[in-house]
């Protein structure tokens, strides 16, 4: 039952070795690069709804004069003899 | 509104700051094991890749919902380690060097890291099991491969 445990605390000590320096400016670059992302996910969300709002102008300028009705007949003959 | 917005993003900073300020050094570290950099040096290739993580923390600073922060960013290590596994084969003269990248993160998440293996295995997207046997894999190659920790030579 030690027997894992034992080579599992062996490796967990190989791996606690000195850390690496931490470079002072490592913050302000994640954020810096965080507001880039947020940036262009923002712009990407505005294109979207951008689009969105298109399609739906489009939809309704094409609906406006209801284009699935079925058009006038012009082949009725004239009703004379009346 | 705009100088709600700036407030806001202030506040986040400070507050990213302060995590970053506490938990920069513990992920540094297991970045600098998963790329396979070696120990007390700096770390370009592990500092790029927890930039990257981080910046993606940030980024979801506000839809973090309660969820711890440290367990964020590190989920966003791995999936970036994930992603570029094929620029860290290369050895670096670091200690998980002679391991193949996915028993590198096995090791570093459930050694280093602490990681519940069924955890691991479902960020990993692989059954558990197959996660123990990278794991006992990964550590008797370790033993055999360092009896004793040697000086990590340096990069040219």
């Amino acid at each position: 039952m030690s027997g894992p445990d034992r080579k599992e605390t062996e490796v967990r000590r190989m791996l606690a070795g000195p850390p690496p320096p931490v470079p002072p400016d490592l913050a302000a670059r994640a954020v810096a690069r965080g507001r880039r992302l947020m940036a262009r996910r923002r712009l990407l969300r505005r294109i979207g709804w951008l689009f969105a709002l298109l399609a739906l102008a489009a939809l309704l300028t094409w609906s406006a004069d209801r284009p699935w009705l079925p058009p006038p007949a012009r082949t009725t003959p004239p009703a004379e003899g009346w | 509104m705009r100088e709600r917005r700036w407030a806001r993003e202030r506040c986040r900073a400070r507050e990213f700051e302060s995590f970053v300020a506490g938990a920069a050094g513990r992920l540094l570290h297991a970045a600098a094991l998963l790329t396979g950099e070696p120990d007390g040096q700096p770390a370009p290739a592990a500092e790029e890749l927890l930039i990257c993580a981080l910046s993606r923390t940030y980024a979801a600073w506000d839809r973090l919902r309660g969820e711890d922060p440290y367990d964020r960013a590190r989920r966003e290590l791995t999936a970036g380690f994930l992603h570029t596994t094929r620029r860290h084969r290369r050895p670096r003269g670091g200690l998980l060097d002679r391991l193949p990248p996915r028993e590198r993160l096995v090791l570093v998440l459930l050694l280093h890291e602490d990681v519940a293996e069924e955890q691991t295995a479902a960020q990993l997207g692989l059954p558990a099991e197959r996660v123990h046997a990278l794991f006992r894999h990964a550590v008797s190659e370790m033993r055999s491969s360092r009896p004793e920790p040697a000086p990590a030579p340096a990069p040219p």
